[in-house]
C-alpha cells in the first residue's frame, strides 16, 4: 500500500525526466543506475563507466587493519542529480553527483559494557575516506561516464566518513535567447553568483541544437548580465540557447562527518575525539579542496541531506525533522516535522535518503507513518524502498491540547486550548476546529457543538463543564481541518483527557424488598421483559450532600418515594439468598428526579445492584484509595460477633443482687485460647454512696482460672469477692479486656453492668435511756438512744427529736457507719410525776429515703412534801416560861423534791395565823 | 492502548506550552509532544549528548536542563540548554565530580526558578530594571534572561545589587535592547540534586547547588533521597517546594524552612491496593501535577504500557481516602454491647477533610448503626455507634463517602 519506485536499494533521487527518479543498485555486476517510474517499473538502466568504480569491496569481514593502505574497502552510499527537472528525456551531459566512503581496515574499540571485563572489545570497519565523483550521461549508451572525482581521505586534521552529501546548486533560466559564442548570457537571476562559479548551460530547445548543454564558468556580472568562459578556452557558448532555457549554477559540495576515534596506545577505540560533527565545503571547481569547516553536534550522525532550491540552502535530517541551513552563515532558517515518528512508536523510523523538487520533499522511506479520519495512527511497511512526499507548503501539522483544570469534580469546569500548528511550528489562522467530548453524556462543550476556529496565534478555546452523574475519564477530541493527505487524513486530530470523580454514586443499593417480595431480599422476575416497580431502601449516595436524600428513601413505609422513583427493567433471573452483594446483568434503574432547583425531572441511567444476606467477608480496615473506583469512596471493616460470657455471676445487666455479692465471670474463647496475662477486669460501682466512683482494676485482686472450652482451646474463670459491699441500689459497671493468642491477638472487649437490690428498711430506734415506759424516772434524767439503719445508714441530718412536742436538741455519735448514739439536751429536769413523750423522724441514706417515725415515753417519779425540822424550832418543843413576844420560828424543807410552795405556808400560834416572815435557807449538801 | 497519552520513550519529562518534552540521545534530539504523543517538532541537540541518556529535566521558563550520569556512575552532569534557530544547545555545564568529600549518584534534580515581569520598560542601553515580583531571590551576581521583547529579543543580563526600592536592580552592564513593561523575566536560583550518596558515602541527601555560583551550600541528609526517582520544583507564588516522591506519597520539602510541610497521596497503585507503580518524573503545571509512569490503573484495572505516560493529580484538595476502624472489632452477640465506629475522610495530603458527609451501613440483620448519615468534624472524623445483633457472626460496617466539588 503506497507504495511507488519500489527499489530495493537505499539510495535514490529525482531524475532530470519528468516522473523519474533514479537509484543505484551496486549489489550486481556491474554497478548500474535505474530509472524508475512512480509505479516502479524501470524504464532505463544505466551503467558506469569505467564499470567497476561504484564496485563495493573487498567484504568488510576479510582481515584488515587500520593503517595498511591502500584502502581495502569501499561502499556506494548516495547519489544526486544536479541540474533541471521535468525534462523530456534523459539528456546527455546531465550531471550526476556519487558518494562513496571507504575503509582501510577494521579497528578494535572497547564496549565498555560488560562490567567484569572493561577490556572486552569488538571490532568494526573504520571508514575514514569518502570519494565524490561527478558523472555524465551518455544518453545514447545508457551509461554515466566519470568526470571528475574528489578524494577526502582523513588526516590528523579532518576526519571523513560521511553518510551524506549535497552540492550546492541554483536552478535558473536564460532571460534572453544566447547566440554561440558571445560569451555573455543573460541570466533571469544572478543571486548568489560569482566568479569562477560553474554554470551548466541547457538543455538547450534551440531548434539548431536541441538538447545540447554546456559547462562555463563565471567570469564577471553584470546586472544581469553574466560573461561566461570555458577552462578549455573557447568561446561560450558552444550552442544556441532560448529564453527560459535552464541553467544550472553549480557550486560548492557539503559532506557531513563525525568525529574522528579517540585510540589508546594499543590503537584500540576508546571513544570519540569531539562530541560534534563535521560539516565540510568542498570546492568542486578545485578538485574537491576542503574550503570550510564547520564543527556543531548538530551535524554528526547525518544521514540524508540534500541541497534545497525552495530555500536556497542546504537541507538535512536530524530527529524527525528536516532542518534547513543557510550555507552563508551556517544558521539554521527554518525546521520542519517530517512525520518520522508514530505517536505508538518508540523510535523513530528510518529515513534513507531526501531529495527536493520545487515544494515537495520526497523522503526514501521502507515504512511510513499515516493516521485516519478517527485520529488512529498506523505504520505502513515496505519490502522496498520508497518515496514519501512532504512539502513545505504550510499545513496543519499537529494540534494540542491545553487543559486548564486536568481533575474535575462534580459541575467542574474546565477551558481547553487546541494550538494548532504547521510542520514549521507556527500556529496556523482560520482553521476550522472541532471538539467533542467524549464520555460524561451530561458534559457540555461551550459553545454547543464544539466548533471553532484558530486565532492569528493557531489558538481556539472552548469551555467544558463537567456534569453531575459521571466519574471516570473524559476525552477531549479535537479534529482541525488543513491536514496534509499524505499523511493519511487532511485532518489532525488529537485528544486528551480529564478525569471526572465523584459526582453520583454510580450504583445503587438495593438492599431489601423490592415489590412484589420474594425471600425478603431480592426482586423477582416474572418476565424477561417484565417492567419491575421497586421500593427500597436505596443507598443512593449524592456527593457529600444530605439534600438529596441520601441513604433512607422510602424505606420505613415501603412505599415509592414520589421525587425517588426506581424503576427496574428487564431485571434477569437471580439467585436467591447470595450472600454478597450483586449486579443484576443488563439491568438498569431509572432515577427520576425532580428535586432539581428548576422543577424538571431528569432521568439517570444506573446499573441494578441487590445486596442480599450478610457477606461472609472478613476484612480489616486499610487505606482504600478510591479515586479509581467507579463509586465513592467507600472502606469498611469487619467485626466478628459471637457468645464471649458463658456465664457469669451476678448474671450479666442482673438485678436486685445483694450488696454482698461476689463476681465471678466465664469468658469464652473465640478461636484461640484467651490470654490470662492479659486480662483487665475493671469495676465500676455507680452510686451517690459510693466514696469512689472510678473504675478500679480489680484483676489483682481477683482470682483467675483457665477452664478448656473445647478441644484444648482455653477460657477463663475470673473470681472476685470485693473487700467491701456494694451500695444499694447501685449499678456496678464491668468492663473486661482479653487478648486471645492468636498470631495478631484479637482483643475482645466486654462491657455490661449489674445493680444492686434497692433499699427497702427504714432506720429503728434501739437503747433508749430512760427506757421505754419507765416509771420512777428521776426527773433530771438524761435522754438518749441509738438510731440504727440496716441499709444505707441514718441520714442524720434528717434527724428530728421532739420531747412532749417540743423541738429538742441533740447531739451525736456515729459510733459505726450509718448508726448513731444520740444525746438528747433538755436544760431543765422534768417535774415529779411528770409523762414525758420522747418522738423522732429520721431518713436513711437510701435513694427510697426509708423514713422513721417513732417514740416512746417514761415517767418521772412524783413528789414527796415538804419535811418539817421539828428538832430546830424556836422555841423548842414543850418549852415554857417564854415571853410573850418570844419569836416563833422554825425550818421547812422541801429538799430532793419539788421544792416548798411560798404562798401556801400558814402558821398558826395561840389559835390564830399569824404574820409570817419567810427566810430561803441555803441546804448545802456536805 | 487506552490511557496512553503523550507515548514517551524515555522516562523524564518537561512541558512548555502544553507540548512535552524529551531527551533522545539515540538520535540526538530534543523531542516536541503533543497531548495524545504526535510528534510536534524535534530539536538537534549541539552537542550530542553522545549516548549518554538523560536521566531527568527541568524546564525554567526559558532554558531546559538536564541531568545526565558524568564519567563514572560517581559524577553526574547538569546541563543547560537553550532552544534557539531549530537548534538546542548546551550554554552552560556544571558537572559535579566525586572527590574526597562529595559522590554523586542521582535519579532526579528538581531547578529551583523563578518567572516574573519588568515593571517598567527598559530602555536599551539601560543598567537597571524593576521586577514585579520575586525580588527577594534575586541577589547579586543573580543572571537574569528578560524576553521576549517585541521583536522576539531575549537578553542576559547580570544584577550588581538593589537600588533604591527594593525591586529595583542595578545591572553589571548596559541593556543592548529595548524591553517594553511587563516583558517576562526569568532566573533560575538553584538546583535541588536528589542524591543517592550522603556527601561521600551509602545514604540519601539532597544537595542545593546555587546558581550562577554553582557551589554547594546545603546538603539536607535524610535517607529516604535515596530512594527518589522524580521531584521537582513548586512555587505557589508565596511558598517553593521541593516535590519528590516517595512510594504512593508526594512530599513537599519547603525550601525555605527545609522541612516537609505536607504529603499527598498518589494513586500510583496497582489495583491490588499494595503493588506500587513507578513514578519517573513529576511536573507541575497549574494546579495539575504530572506524573510519568509507564503503568497506571484506571477504574479498577491495571494498564502496562510500552512507554511512558502522564498519569496526572490535582494539587486542589480533595476527598482522597476513607478509613474506618471499630472497636472492638470483637462483639458479644448479645444485642447490648456496642462497639465505636470511627471514619476518617483525608484529601490526598493527608489533611482531614471537615463537614463531610459519611455514610454508615452495617451488614447484619438485628444490629444496627446508631447514626447512619454523619458529618466529619474538624479533625476528619465521622463517628457512630453500632450496637451489637444477637446472631454470632460476622458484621461488616462499611462507610461511603463520595466527593463533591
Amino acid at each position: 500500500m503506497f507504495e511507488n519506485i519500489e527499489t530495493n536499494r537505499a539510495n535514490f533521487c529525482v531524475g532530470p525526466q519528468a516522473g523519474t527518479y533514479c537509484t543505484v543498485d551496486d549489489e550486481v555486476t556491474p554497478v548500474v543506475m535505474h530509472v524508475k517510474n512512480d509505479i516502479g517499473v524501470i524504464i532505463r538502466t544505466y551503467s558506469f563507466y569505467p564499470q567497476d568504480t561504484l564496485h563495493t569491496g573487498p567484504a568488510p569481514e576479510l582481515p584488515l587493519t587500520p593503517d595498511s593502505p591502500p584502502f581495502t574497502h569501499h561502499e556506494f552510499i548516495a547519489i544526486q542529480y544536479i541540474g533541471p527537472y521535468d525534462q523530456a528525456s534523459y539528456f546527455d551531459g546531465a550531471i550526476f553527483y556519487t558518494l562513496e566512503k571507504r575503509a582501510y581496515g577494521r579497528r578494535k574499540f572497547y564496549t565498555y559494557e560488560n562490567e567484569e571485563d572493561p577490556e572486552e572489545t569488538e571490532e568494526r570497519v573504520e571508514y575514514r575516506s569518502n570519494i565524490v565523483r561527478k558523472w555524465l550521461v551518455d544518453d545514447a549508451n545508457f551509461r554515466l561516464i566519470l568526470d571528475k572525482t574528489y578524494f577526502k581521505d582523513s588526516d590528523e586534521f579532518d576526519w571523513y566518513n560521511a553518510d551524506t552529501f549535497a552540492v550546492d546548486n541554483v536552478l535558473t533560466t536564460f532571460d534572453w535567447h544566447t547566440a554561440t559564442g558571445t560569451g555573455v548570457i543573460e541570466v533571469t537571476t544572478t543571486s548568489g553568483l560569482k566568479k569562477y562559479d560553474t554554470l551548466f548551460l541547457g538543455p538547450s530547445s534551440d531548434t539548431t541544437n536541441v538538447g545540447e548543454v554546456e559547462e562555463v564558468y563565471v567570469h564577471s556580472i553584470n546586472g544581469t548580465t553574466v560573461e561566461i568562459k570555458t577552462y578549455s578556452g573557447a568561446d561560450p557558448p558552444q550552442w544556441e540557447y532560448m529564453q527560459g532555457d535552464p541553467i544550472t549554477l553549480i557550486k560548492d559540495i557539503f559532506m557531513f562527518s563525525g568525529p574522528s576515534p579517540a585510540v589508546d596506545l594499543d590503537g584500540i577505540q576508546t571513544g570519540y575525539t569531539s562530541t560534534q560533527g563535521t560539516l565540510y565545503k568542498l570546492d568542486q571547481t578545485n578538485y574537491g579542496e576542503t574550503i570550510d569547516r564547520v564543527y556543531n553536534g548538530i551535524y554528526r550522525n547525518v544521514k540524508c541531506a540534500t541541497w534545497n532550491n525552495y530555500y536556497g540552502g542546504l537541507s538535512f535530517v536530524k530527529g524527525s525533522n528536516i532542518l534547513h541551513l543557510d550555507v552563508s552563515n551556517y544558521e539554521v532558517i527554518r525546521s520542519q516535522d517530517i512525520h518520522l515518528e508514530s505517536p505508538e512508536a518508540t523510535s523513530i523510523i528510518d529515513i534513507y535518503g531526501i531529495d527536493i523538487k520545487e515544494a515537495s520533499i520526497l523522503k526514501l522511506q521502507r515504512s511510513i507513518i499515516q493516521h485516519d479520519n478517527d485520529g488512529e495512527y498506523y505504520q505502513v511497511d515496505w519490502e522496498t524502498y520508497n518515496y514519501h512526499v512532504d512539502t513545505f507548503l504550510p499545513y496543519a501539522n499537529t494540534v494540542t491540547l491545553q487543559v486548564s483544570e486536568r481533575v474535575l469534580l462534580r459541575e467542574g469546569q474546565s477551558f481547553i486550548t487546541a494550538i494548532v500548528r504547521d510542520q514549521f511550528g507556527v500556529g496556523l489562522l482560520g482553521k476550522n476546529v472541532w471538539f467533542t467530548a467524549e464520555g460524561d453524556i451530561n458534559g457540555e462543550l461551550t459553545p454547543v457543538g464544539g466548533y471553532m476556529t484558530t486565532d492569528s496565534n493557531g489558538l481556539a478555546s472552548i469551555q467544558y463543564d463537567a456534569g453531575n452523574f459521571y466519574t471516570g475519564s473524559q476525552n477531549i477530541n479535537i479534529k482541525v481541518d488543513g491536514g496534509n493527505s499524505v499523511h493519511g487524513s487532511v485532518y489532525v486530530l488529537a485528544s486528551t483527557i480529564i478525569q471526572q470523580f465523584h459526582e453520583v454514586n454510580s450504583q445503587c443499593f438495593l438492599r431489601a424488598v423490592p415489590y412484589p417480595v420474594h425471600e425478603g431480599f431480592l426482586a423477582t422476575q416474572t418476565s424477561v421483559d417484565q417492567t419491575l416497580l421497586i421500593a427500597g431502601k436505596v443507598a443512593y449516595t449524592f456527593p457529600g450532600d444530605g439534600l438529596r436524600n441520601n441513604g433512607l428513601v422510602g424505606w420505613e413505609n415501603n412505599v415509592v418515594s414520589p421525587t425517588k422513583l426506581i424503576q427496574c427493567q428487564k431485571v434477569p433471573t437471580l439467585t436467591d439468598g447470595e450472600d454478597s452483594e450483586m449486579q443484576i446483568k443488563q439491568s438498569k434503574i431509572l432515577f427520576s428526579d425532580a428535586d432539581e432547583a428548576n422543577g424538571e425531572t431528569t432521568e439517570v441511567e444506573h446499573k441494578l445492584y441487590v445486596k442480599a444476606t450478610v457477606s461472609a467477608e472478613r476484612e480489616i480496615s486499610s487505606n482504600y484509595i478510591s479515586r479509581h473506583l467507579s463509586y465513592g469512596h467507600t472502606d469498611s471493616v469487619a467485626l466478628d460477633q459471637f457468645i464471649f460470657v458463658q456465664d457469669a455471676r451476678p448474671a450479666m445487666y442482673s438485678k436486685k443482687n445483694n450488696v454482698n455479692t461476689d463476681f465471678w465471670i466465664r469468658l469464652r474463647p473465640f478461636a484461640a485460647d484467651l490470654d490470662p496475662s492479659s486480662l483487665v477486669v475493671k469495676l465500676r460501682e455507680e452510686s451517690p454512696l459510693a466514696i469512689n466512683q472510678e473504675w478500679q482494676d480489680v484483676t489483682a485482686l481477683g482470682v483467675i482460672t483457665m477452664w478448656e472450652a473445647a478441644g484444648a482451646i482455653y477460657g477463663i474463670d475470673f473470681f472476685y469477692n470485693p473487700i467491701n459491699d456494694f451500695h444499694h441500689n447501685a449499678v456496678i459497671h464491668i468492663d473486661i479486656e482479653v487478648y486471645d493468642t492468636t498470631a495478631i491477638p484479637n482483643i475482645v472487649i466486654l462491657e455490661y453492668w449489674f445493680k444492686i437490690i434497692q433499699d427497702y428498711k427504714a432506720p429503728y430506734i434501739i437503747n433508749q435511756l430512760p427506757a421505754v415506759e419507765a416509771y420512777d424516772v428521776v426527773i433530771n434524767s438524761e435522754i438518749s438512744f441509738d438510731l440504727v439503719d440496716e441499709g444505707e445508714g441514718v441520714d442524720i441530718s434528717t434527724l428530728e427529736v421532739f420531747i412532749n412536742q417540743r423541738v429538742a436538741l441533740f447531739t451525736y455519735d456515729e459510733y459505726e457507719p450509718g448508726n448513731y448514739h444520740i444525746y438528747v439536751i433538755h436544760n431543765s429536769s422534768f417535774q415529779f410525776g411528770q409523762s414525758v413523750h420522747v418522738d423522732l423522724v429520721v431518713q436513711d441514706k437510701s435513694d427510697a429515703a426509708n423514713k422513721l417515725l417513732d417514740g416512746w415515753r417514761f415517767y418521772c417519779v412524783e413528789s414527796t412534801g415538804p419535811w418539817f425540822d421539828m428538832d430546830n424550832t424556836i422555841p423548842k418543843l414543850c418549852v415554857e416560861g417564854l415571853e410573850r413576844n418570844h419569836p416563833v420560828s422554825m425550818q421547812i424543807y422541801g429538799i430532793n423534791d419539788t421544792g416548798i410552795d411560798y404562798d401556801s405556808i400558814r402558821m398558826e400560834v395561840g389559835g390564830r395565823y399569824r404574820n409570817l416572815r419567810i427566810i430561803p435557807v441555803v441546804y448545802r449538801l456536805s | 492502548m487506552a490511557h496512553e497519552n503523550i507515548r514517551f520513550p524515555r522516562n523524564h519529562m518537561a512541558i512548555r506550552d502544553e507540548y512535552f518534552y524529551y531527551f533522545d540521545e539515540r538520535n540526538d534530539t530534543l523531542n516536541q509532544k503533543v497531548s495524545d504523543g504526535a510528534t510536534a517538532f524535534t530539536y538537534p541537540l549541539d552537542p550530542p549528548l553522545g549516548g549518554n541518556a538523560v536521566i531527568s529535566v527541568e524546564y525554567d521558563g526559558f532554558n531546559f536542563w538536564t541531568l545526565q550520569e558524568g564519567n563514572t556512575s560517581e559524577d553526574v552532569v547538569i546541563k543547560k540548554w537553550l532552544v534557539s534557530n531549530y537548534i538546542c544547545e548546551v550554554v552552560d555545564t556544571i558537572e559535579l565530580a566525586h572527590s574526597a568529600d562529595h559522590k554523586f549518584n542521582s535519579s532526579s534534580f528538581s531547578l529551583e526558578f523563578y518567572n516574573t515581569t519588568l515593571v517598567t520598560t527598559v530602555s536599551g542601553r539601560t543598567s537597571q530594571i524593576t521586577l514585579a515580583g520575586y525580588a527577594d531571590y534575586v541577589d547579586p551576581g543573580t543572571i537574569i534572561t528578560l524576553g521576549p521583547n517585541s521583536e522576539g529579543v531575549y537578553e542576559n543580563v547580570t544584577v550588581t545589587g538593589t537600588l533604591n526600592t527594593s525591586n529595583s536592580f542595578g545591572l553589571g552592564f548596559y541593556t543592548f535592547n529595548t524591553y517594553e513593561a511587563g516583558t517576562k523575566v526569568y532566573f533560575p536560583k538553584s538546583i535541588w540534586l536528589v542524591n543517592n550518596f550522603l556527601y561521600n558515602s551509602a545514604g540519601g541527601s539532597l544537595y542545593k547547588i546555587t546558581l550562577p555560583n554553582k557551589q554547594i551550600t546545603e546538603v539536607i541528609a535524610d535517607e529516604d533521597f535515596e530512594y527518589v526517582d522524580a521531584s521537582c520544583f513548586y512555587n505557589t507564588g508565596s511558598e517553593q517546594y521541593i516535590l519528590y516522591v516517595l512510594g504512593t506519597t508526594v512530599r513537599f520539602l519547603n525550601i525555605d524552612s527545609l522541612t516537609n510541610e505536607k504529603s499527598m497521596l498518589l494513586d500510583n497503585i496497582k489495583n491490588d491496593q499494595s503493588t506500587g507503580i513507578t513514578v519517573y518524573d513529576i511536573k507541575v503545571k497549574g494546579d495539575t501535577l504530572y506524573r510519568l509512569q509507564n503503568k497506571a490503573t484506571y477504574f479498577g484495572t491495571d494498564y502496562t504500557f510500552s512507554t511512558y505516560n502522564y498519569q496526572f493529580s490535582t494539587i486542589r484538595p480533595f476527598v482522597d481516602s476513607i478509613t474506618v476502624d471499630v472497636n472492638p472489632k470483637i462483639l458479644p452477640s448479645n444485642g447490648i454491647n456496642v462497639a465505636e465506629i470511627q471514619a476518617v475522610v483525608r484529601d490526598q495530603f493527608n489533611a482531614p477533610i471537615q463537614i463531610k458527609s459519611v455514610t454508615f451501613s452495617d451488614s447484619d440483620a438485628t444490629g444496627f448503626i446508631s447514626s447512619t448519615f454523619v458529618y466529619t468534624n474538624h479533625y476528619g472524623i465521622a463517628a457512630s455507634v453500632y450496637k451489637a445483633g444477637t446472631i454470632p457472626g460476622n458484621v461488616t460496617i462499611t462507610a461511603l463517602t463520595t466527593q463533591y466539588d
